[in-house]
């Protein structure tokens, strides 16, 4: 179920008949019934990825149903609609990051000193290397602290351990040994652990 | 983990993706209860989620009409461009042929109109879009 939402966003030319897929319409009653445990996962999912990649949760979370509007046609008719909002908002967060990414340019501090003078503050788009530098050792902290909840729980360890090298959850399970309910049960604790710890995200 | 900033970025990139894809597979009583517990009123919490996306498809629905409207008006520009192709006098053969050809036209317009007399290009150019838009002649018609 998990991996659904990853490969339909990921693999555009598997585009289905348009018999098979929603219409905008359809699409915007479908967002209209969506039932409340579903926003709440909307929630909980923007609340993961928003801020890690740049973006407001908020934000993101309109952002992603406007893009699953005008997108409707990727969307089966089969396939639930939270996971294509989840897939939709994951894409546009990755895009948004990639293109953040592509417009940094890491400079030093110097290239922006005046021969002899005071370094001036670099364009928005660039940094220096001192605040990539310093933004290098926030990621390396963070995951630090994330490990750090779960000092004492092996179990949950070798999770993060397995979910942070690989992409998917078959991976991940083959690299652990847990069976499918274990694997299950572990993230839960480890998810329940990590949204309390960083209730804002892990870039909060 | 690693001491490169991307692998670690990367890693809580996967970690996030990991824990969303746990977020799917819980129950739907999980996910109540888990915010029952992180905000109080998970109902209330439901309800302002769906505000929000409704805000979104409500947004949504108002870019595709301005999106319709703009592809509307270009069209409309096109075709007034296309119009206003030909010469003063090909424009003026071409309303005179249409009165001759047309008794519809000839009665929408009045007698000055019809011999096509102290007509300025502008006052062609609108004719000539009113019968276009009135389906009596098609700019492709147009000499060129």
């Amino acid at each position: 179920m998990a991996s659904a939402y990853r490969g339909e966003m990921t693999n555009p030319a598997a585009a289905p008949p348009e018999s098979e897929v929603l219409t905008a319409a359809e699409m915007r009653a479908a967002i209209a019934v969506l039932s409340p445990a579903d926003l709440l996962r909307l929630k909980k999912a923007a609340r993961l990825f928003g801020r890690l990649m740049g973006m407001d949760p908020d934000d993101l979370v309109q952002e992603a149903v406007v893009r699953a509007m005008e997108d409707a046609r990727h969307c089966r008719r089969a396939m639930k609609v939270i996971m294509f909002l989840i897939g939709t908002m994951r894409s546009v967060a990755s895009a948004r990051r990639k293109s953040a990414d592509a417009r940094r340019v890491v400079r030093s501090v110097d290239d922006d000193a005046p021969s002899g003078g005071t370094p001036v503050m670099p364009a928005d788009a660039c940094t220096t290397e001192e605040e990539h530098i310093v933004e290098q050792e926030f990621w390396k902290k963070r995951v630090e602290a994330v490990f750090e909840l779960f000092r004492d729980d092996e179990d949950a360890t070798l999770w993060l351990m397995a979910r942070m090298d690989t992409d998917t959850l078959a991976e991940a399970q083959a690299a652990t040994g847990f069976d499918a309910t274990k694997i299950n049960t572990v993230g839960r604790r480890v998810r329940r652990k990590v949204e309390r710890a960083f209730p804002e995200g892990l870039r909060q | 983990m690693t001491g490169n900033d991307r692998d670690d970025k990367k890693e809580l990139v996967r970690l996030a993706e990991a824990l969303i894809q746990n977020v799917v597979t819980q129950s739907d009583d999980d996910i109540i209860a888990e915010a029952a517990e992180d905000y109080g009123d998970a109902n209330a919490t439901a309800e302002r989620m769906r505000a929000l996306v409704t805000a979104a498809a409500n947004r949504a629905g108002r870019l595709k009409l301005e999106a319709a409207r703009a592809a509307l008006q270009g069209a409309r520009l096109r075709t007034s461009a296309q119009v206003m192709e030909g010469s003063f006098e090909d424009k003026k053969r071409l309303l005179l042929q249409l009165i001759a050809k047309n008794k519809a036209v000839a009665q929408r317009l009045t007698l000055a109109a019809r011999n096509a007399d102290d007509l300025t290009e502008s006052d062609l150019d609108s004719m000539l879009e009113d019968l276009r838009d009135l389906g009596l002649f098609d700019p492709a018609d147009m000499p060129k």
